[in-house]
């Protein structure tokens, strides 16, 4: 297994009367391959289980495994883990801070100790991936650029660091439906193309039940639902009692099924639902 | 390193309902002031006694966790050791009761430098009593209402007032931030706790930058929105909550203008 998190809790500020208990008890697996979407609201403690897969946070009780060693007894310390397993914070275009965007994209690769001419390789590919031509922006400062540009860039300076995990949390915030789409689409692309394995965080069902082919759904610092998206939707009712949306198709199949239609409830996408729908009235026209 | 910034607690706001916690901000501030005179004036054993009793008694009604309290008060405890080994070789007087060579320890430092640590334990407590019992915003009022006399004399005390407000509002905000920048270019393998000092402060270069654009912004949005709701100082604004003395308030000051007039007759 790739990541395994066992029995993880985590606990803010402990011992003072601003105590959180952030997480409690978390198992999970992470397979090579996997594209996982960690869901909830927000306080739900995605961002700090998200945070445990790469050692920013230390768990409280319980451990992380990676290829199933401990990351703590790792002799290499944490640096072998924060190289293979890539983090993308909420709002990334927040930690740009060189002069150039070849810089910026070159911090992570530079950090690792890599050769000049690998170096400069591993930024041109990782700005192609994101979608930005090397020749036109690598000399431009990156606070010349748009929002949605800037956290093209720095999606690429995670990406230069060619990790095997990526995580993005809430990469589509704050983004027009288009720019949503383009990122997502570009994800997706990541993850069929590169083999990388992804985990996306978000509060948005919407967004990601379609492309993640399993779904953590925590409230409160624990798990309350696990497994493929389908599986996830047939709970309709502790999800709409967390405050999580049904995907749309999958509201509207699952109302169908209410009113004794025979509709599979696992499709998330309007042209899905509209095929599924034809078929559930030519069923019911042989009839 | 994540918690660095987490820990920091000297002197922050703990909702209560004690009655320090009710006392008007404007008596605390009093108050705090004749006791830090006091603190000052204190010259005996018995005087010594007298205040530790009224500020632990301060301390005991207050309903403050005793743990969190003192584990606030960690930093201060280096300047005590410090001030204590200052003393202990450096004021000479009295008998002498050890020597190394040059270097003596004499009574006279042993005991400026005890009493010396007893009264800083005296000043951060009084005032950490303040901090922790009054909201930041009771407190800059109280502050505000305190300068206006200095008005006349082209003190900006308004603007003073309101200055503190928003660096007192912002700094969990900005403490967030660096926490979440520091870790997002950990995520990219920097390393921001070895090498040398210069290696050090180089390294805080990616902290730094994305700080200084974020608070930039953050400062032009909010004088944006404080403009939009029709903002133009202090010249006749009314406030949201209105500072209200109780005869209680004037009895704490009048308690603690006893108490340095009982610390002089004391030194008498």
């Amino acid at each position: 297994m790739l990541l395994t998190v066992e029995n993880v809790s985590y606990t803010y500020m402990p011992g003072t009367p601003f105590e959180v208990k952030a997480l409690q008890d978390i198992n999970l697996a992470i397979a090579k391959g996997e594209y996982l979407a960690i869901i909830g609201q927000t306080g739900s403690g995605k961002s700090t289980l998200v945070q445990h897969l790469n050692g920013l946070l230390t768990p409280t009780t319980g451990r992380i495994l990676m290829d199933d060693k401990d990351i703590r007894k790792e002799k290499t310390g944490l640096g072998t883990l924060r190289r293979r397993v890539g983090l993308l914070f909420q709002f990334p275009e927040q930690q740009l801070f060189e002069e150039t965007i070849f810089a910026d994209v070159a911090f992570g690769p530079k950090n690792l100790g890599l050769a000049e001419d690998e170096v400069r390789h591993r930024v041109d590919k990782a700005l192609r991936i994101v979608g930005l031509s090397p020749e036109a922006v690598q000399d431009r400062s990156p606070f010349s650029l748009s929002g949605g540009q800037m956290r093209r860039v720095a999606m690429a300076g995670v990406l230069a660091m060619q990790p095997d995990v990526l995580i993005l949390d809430e990469p589509a915030a704050g983004l027009d439906p288009r720019g949503k789409t383009e990122i997502f689409d570009q994800i997706d692309r990541l993850h069929q193309e590169e083999g990388l394995t992804v985990v996306l965080v978000s509060h948005s069902m919407e967004d990601v039940s379609s492309r993640a082919k399993r779904l953590l759904v925590l409230a409160n610092g624990g798990t309350r639902l696990y497994g493929t998206p389908a599986e996830v939707f047939t709970d309709a009712e502790s999800l709409e009692e967390m405050g999580l949306a049904l995907p749309q198709m999958a509201l509207l199949m699952h109302r169908l099924r209410q009113a004794g239609k025979d509709v599979p409830t696992d499709i998330f996408s309007v042209a899905g639902a509209r095929d599924a729908i034809l078929r559930m009235l030519e069923v019911q026209g042989h009839e | 390193m994540s918690s660095m910034f987490k820990s920091i607690t000297i002197g922050q706001f703990l909702p209560g309902d004690s009655l320090l916690h009710r006392l008007d901000a404007r008596a605390k501030f009093i108050a705090l002031v004749f006791i830090i005179m006091a603190v000052f004036a204190v010259d005996t054993f018995w005087g010594y006694l007298l205040l530790a009793a009224v500020i632990l008694t301060l301390l005991l009604t207050s309903h403050l966790p005793l743990r969190y309290f003192f584990r606030g008060l960690r930093p201060v405890y280096y300047i005590m050791i410090f001030t204590l080994i200052i003393h202990f070789f450096f004021t000479k007087g009295g008998i002498v009761l050890l020597r190394l060579g040059p270097i003596t320890v004499e009574t006279n430092g042993i005991y400026f430098g005890v009493f010396m640590v007893i009264r800083i334990i005296f000043l951060v407590v009084a005032t950490s009593l303040l901090t922790l019992t009054t909201s930041p915003i009771a407190l800059t009022d109280a502050l505000e209402y305190l300068m206006t006399p200095l008005k006349k004399i082209g003190v900006p005390a308004h603007e003073i007032a309101m200055m503190m407000t928003i660096a007192l509002r912002f700094i969990p905000t900005l403490m967030e931030e660096s926490e979440k920048i520091m870790k997002a270019q950990m995520a990219r393998g920097a390393d921001f706790e070895s090498g040398n000092i210069y290696r050090r402060a180089k390294s805080l270069v990616p902290l730094l930058v994305p700080l200084f654009v974020s608070s930039f912004r953050r400062a032009d949005d909010l004088a944006v929105a404080m403009e939009a709701r029709c903002y133009r100082g202090g010249e006749g604004r009314t406030r949201l909550h209105e500072l209200k003395a109780a005869p209680r308030d004037g009895i704490a000051i009048l308690f603690t203008i006893v108490l340095i007039m009982i610390l002089f007759r004391l030194n008498l």
